[in-house]
């Protein structure tokens, strides 16, 4: 059952309120690319991360230096620090890092493969404040090892949710890349996470982007996608396990069916980054056209405060087939990350209708 | 010119209030990133501090509790509490809530002291006791 056209008054609703949010832009969410090396080589990645990376860790102190102005400026419980990589776990400060953050306020937590993320670490992690996780599996056993490129992989990665669903201390989810492989499994990876007492999954699909780029397979036709949204709101309904569509594209006539709540790409007005290098962003997937500033050259929060005007008004979006689209009202030309560059038309667009 | 910009700046929070009092659009402030993890539990934390021997509330008390970053000082009915939500650190083996007299004698004097709470603890209204520190002591 479709829905789009329902619920005006609440639409209308909702875009008062992102007029708002955009104008009052308050950083609440803040990624730090801690590393660029990763201990997979995935066929999907996005950022094209690799195993012995030619760049150096960012030293924390760095980091943290830079978050002095966003510590004056909110309450501290309002901004989560989202740490990421390549592989946050290939640090070995991760826990003095995640216990500084923890001191001067901030909430954090990662975005993870899952392969070293064992007892012990889980006990590390959570005792230095880390409040939430992120786990990739991104299908049954070959299908997940085959995307990935390690005959490992899937064990550890459900292994990794088994401990952290069953320790009952962390905010988390298991997100799940879907692609020609592995939708037909869907079903099947459902029943598997709810044996595991795992309540919480996202899907994705897999942005052109990164080394996905040449990997026009990962790519879901149009079909396949609507295909995903009907198992996503059936499983809604069904509720048996708490499963959404991750907020990176506009549905069509299925957004009030396969999230909580209605597209909203939030880079630039809640969503921050700082990159390996230092860098200001937004999202790490955006292409880094899109840097803002620098920490080592420049102050966070003025950065903050007087650029972003490329994410803040995207009228430029309007551009190539969200020119004549009608609920361009509603989606505002897409994710950000599904631009190439300012002028450029959307990579793909998800609506269905 | 700077005084519109505040009344805006108002009306856009006040906006905000309003977005989030209703129950149908608090979903829309704890987003998370689409390649982000999702936002951690936040909880209200809230109490009351009683008089250890009389069990009758006492006002005037600071209370501080580590680890979920809040700080009150209790009221006439003896409470104290955040209506914001409060950031609880989950991964805390426990957490200690310091209490300390701000008010001298004012509605009486009592001893400071640090009592050992529980994760648990912070998700139910908390009962905190203080000793009165007694003329002739």
């Amino acid at each position: 059952m479709k829905t789009n056209r329902r619920n005006p008054l609440k639409r209308w609703l909702f875009r008062v309120f992102r007029r708002n949010e955009t104008e009052i832009h308050e950083l609440n969410y803040l990624f730090w690319e801690c590393t660029w090396r990763c201990n997979l080589s995935c066929r999907h990645c996005g950022s094209d991360c690799k195993a012995e990376s030619h760049v150096v860790d960012m030293p924390f102190q760095d980091f943290l230096h830079a978050l002095e102005p966003l510590e004056k400026r909110y309450k501290p419980y309002t901004t989560t620090i989202a740490i990421t990589g390549g592989e946050p776990l290939l640090r070995q400060d991760l826990a003095a890092c995640g216990r500084a953050l923890r001191q001067h306020g901030f909430r954090w937590g990662i975005v993870t493969n899952g392969l070293l993320y064992d007892e012990a670490r889980h006990r590390e992690l959570v005792a230095a404040g880390m409040g939430s996780i992120t786990v990739s599996l991104d299908g049954l056993e070959a299908t997940h090892n085959w995307l990935r490129n390690n005959p490992h992989s899937y064990q550890r990665a459900l292994g990794a949710l088994r401990l952290i669903a069953a320790s009952g201390q962390l905010t988390y989810d298991v997100v799940t890349c879907v692609h020609q492989r592995n939708l037909l499994e869907l079903p099947q990876l459902k029943e598997v996470l709810i044996e595991n007492g795992i309540r919480h999954w996202r899907l994705f699909t897999i942005a052109p982007i990164g080394r996905a780029a040449a990997n026009g397979d990962l790519q879901l036709t149009r079909p396949q996608v609507e295909e995903m949204f009907r198992f996503i709101a059936e499983t809604r309904r069904e509720g048996r396990i708490d499963l959404k569509f991750s907020c990176e594209a506009y549905t069509g006539d299925y957004e009030e069916q396969v999230r909580d709540s209605y597209f909203f790409c939030r880079a630039g007005i809640n969503i921050g980054s700082v990159l390996i290098n230092g860098d200001i962003s937004a999202c790490p997937n955006i292409n880094r056209s899109f840097v803002q500033g620098n920490i080592y050259q420049d102050d966070l929060m003025e950065i903050w405060d007087q650029r972003f005007q490329v994410m803040r008004q995207r009228d430029w979006m309007r551009c190539g087939p969200c020119a004549r689209c009608r609920d361009y009202r509603q989606c505002l030309g897409g994710a950000m990350h599904l631009r190439s560059a300012q002028g450029e038309n959307i990579m793909r667009c998800l609506a269905v209708r | 010119m700077k005084l519109f910009e505040k009344i805006k700046a108002k009306k856009r929070q006040l906006m905000r209030f309003l977005f989030g009092s209703f129950s149908a659009t608090a979903l829309m402030f704890t987003f998370q990133a689409c390649y982000g993890m999702p936002p951690e539990e936040q909880s209200s934390i809230f109490g009351v501090v009683l008089d250890a021997e009389t069990q009758e509330p006492v006002e005037g008390i600071g209370v501080y509790i580590e680890g979920a970053f809040m700080r009150d000082t209790t009221d006439h009915a003896g409470t104290f509490g955040d209506i914001e939500p409060v950031f609880v650190a989950s991964g805390w083996s426990h957490y200690q809530a310091h209490l300390w007299d701000t008010d001298s004698t004012e509605h009486g004097l009592y001893e400071a002291q640090i009592t050992t709470l529980s994760y648990e603890d912070l998700h139910a209204p908390i009962q905190l006791t203080v000793n009165r520190v007694h003329e002739d002591e």
